[in-house]
């Protein structure tokens, strides 16, 4: 189990901050997921799958506090923003861990779920369409468009830093 | 497969290349491998990927996330004392201990020790998120940041408590006074929870010598030492109470 611990926490932790976008939230759902492991883990027959079993947990926990919570509105993207610079990589390369966490939480949810398992690197597309419920195709179609999105953010995020103008903090365990 | 279905699937390509052994990924970097214009644009593509995925993994856990991982999971045992199939025979377990309390101490007040108990319990299994102020193994250094904190600290408790393994501390609220809840191991591997607070919150302080509770699976010790009541809980045997005691 402390082996587990040590080699998942992180990544779960990150996968949950970019859910609630709340430090205290996404280290409760972390805690959370590896208490659901330690009660209900001997269940899973297939090791393998003790990776795909985490995120997943995680994700329904998140759902299930999200449902007994007050709703907050995610401010939505604007599309009709400007064109996406070429320069979109060097934009990304200014920025640093944070600034870049913030970008991934203002992409809409429904894309930010499967993008940040993407970014995670720990679970191919087809356990995350596992994980989400949805076909393969359907997850490819929401990392292109997440993608999309990320990268207006990060554009846009980029401008900001450059105009010295401060950017507004991500709206807190959202939907 | 034509261009855009292979750009289409390779966006899905994770940047560190764990994806290329999949057939239909495969399939898509050989399409992009043979067509000039898609083999630049997956090179962006994976850059700009690599470079979010790297600023990513630059995000850290609090520090101290994973000591409570592990804390936590050790006290976690007691949760499931409040499995859906336990809810009912326990909220029986607390109402008839309230009633008996209430005549073993005769008082009927919110304040009695039994009040304090049952209330102990509900934030336990129900208000409480299971993590600790102070993550600490010893119980010295816990009374002395309670102390700090002008809590009631746990003082002068039994040597079988003090040399239990700690897990550590929560302070808390009890009728508008400080209460300090301290878990430690049971010798049988459950968890013991210690509730004190000021003997001036509690209506009819117990004697020195600990008063017993018994139902089901579901145990509690009351005493007073000093200006401090004591609570003691836990699901394991009434004689894991008693060891310690």
């Amino acid at each position: 189990m402390d082996d587990l611990v040590e080699r998942f926490y992180e990544p779960l932790y990150r996968f949950a901050y970019s859910l609630a976008g709340a430090e205290h939230h996404a280290e409760d759902l972390t805690q959370e997921t590896f208490y659901l492991w330690a009660e209900k883990g001997s269940q899973l027959r297939d090791a393998s799958k003790v990776k795909s079993w985490l995120f997943t947990t995680l994700y329904r926990e998140f759902l299930g506090s999200r449902r007994r919570e007050t709703r907050h509105p995610i401010q939505p993207l604007d599309e009709s923003m400007d064109q996406i610079p070429a320069s979109v990589t060097d934009s990304a390369r200014a920025l640093d861990a944070t600034s870049i966490m913030s970008a991934l939480l203002r992409v809409e949810e429904t894309y930010r779920v499967p993008l940040t398992l993407f970014y995670l690197q720990e679970l191919s597309y087809r356990e995350i369409a596992e994980l989400i419920d949805a076909p393969i195709g359907t997850v490819m179609s929401r990392l292109s468009r997440g993608k999309e999105q990320l990268r207006r953010l990060v554009a846009d995020g980029a401008a900001a830093h450059e105009s010295n103008i401060i950017s507004l903090p991500p709206r807190a365990a959202s939907a | 497969m034509t261009p855009e279905e292979a750009k289409f699937i390779l966006e899905a390509r994770r940047p560190d290349g764990s994806d290329d052994a999949d057939p239909q990924m495969a399939e898509a970097l050989a399409v992009a491998t043979n067509h000039p214009e898609i083999r630049q644009w997956l090179a962006d593509q994976n850059e700009f990927d690599m470079l979010v995925a790297g600023k990513l993994s630059g995000v850290s856990a609090p520090a101290r996330l994973r000591e409570r991982i592990v804390a936590g999971r050790r006290v976690g045992r007691s949760r499931s004392w409040w499995s859906m199939r336990r809810v009912l025979p326990l909220a029986a377990a607390i109402a008839l201990l309230l009633s008996i309390g209430a005549v073993w101490f005769r008082s009927s007040g919110d304040n009695s020790v039994a009040a304090f108990g049952a209330h102990a319990e509900k934030f336990i299994h129900e208000k409480w998120d299971h993590q600790f102020d102070l993550p600490e193994s010893d119980l010295g250094r816990i009374g002395d940041w309670v102390a700090k904190q002008d809590g009631p600290a746990p003082v002068d408790v039994p040597s079988g408590v003090a040399g239990s393994k700690m897990y550590g501390c929560k302070l808390y609220e009890w009728n508008g006074h400080k209460a300090t809840l301290v878990c430690f191991s049971a010798a049988d591997g459950g968890t013991i929870h210690l509730v004190v607070t000021r003997r001036e919150g509690v209506s009819n302080p117990p004697g020195a010598s600990p008063v017993h509770f018994s139902h089901g699976d579901f145990h509690m010790a009351a005493w007073s030492r000093g200006n401090r009541v004591y609570v003691a809980l836990t699901s394991s045997p009434r004689a894991e109470l008693e060891k310690v005691l």
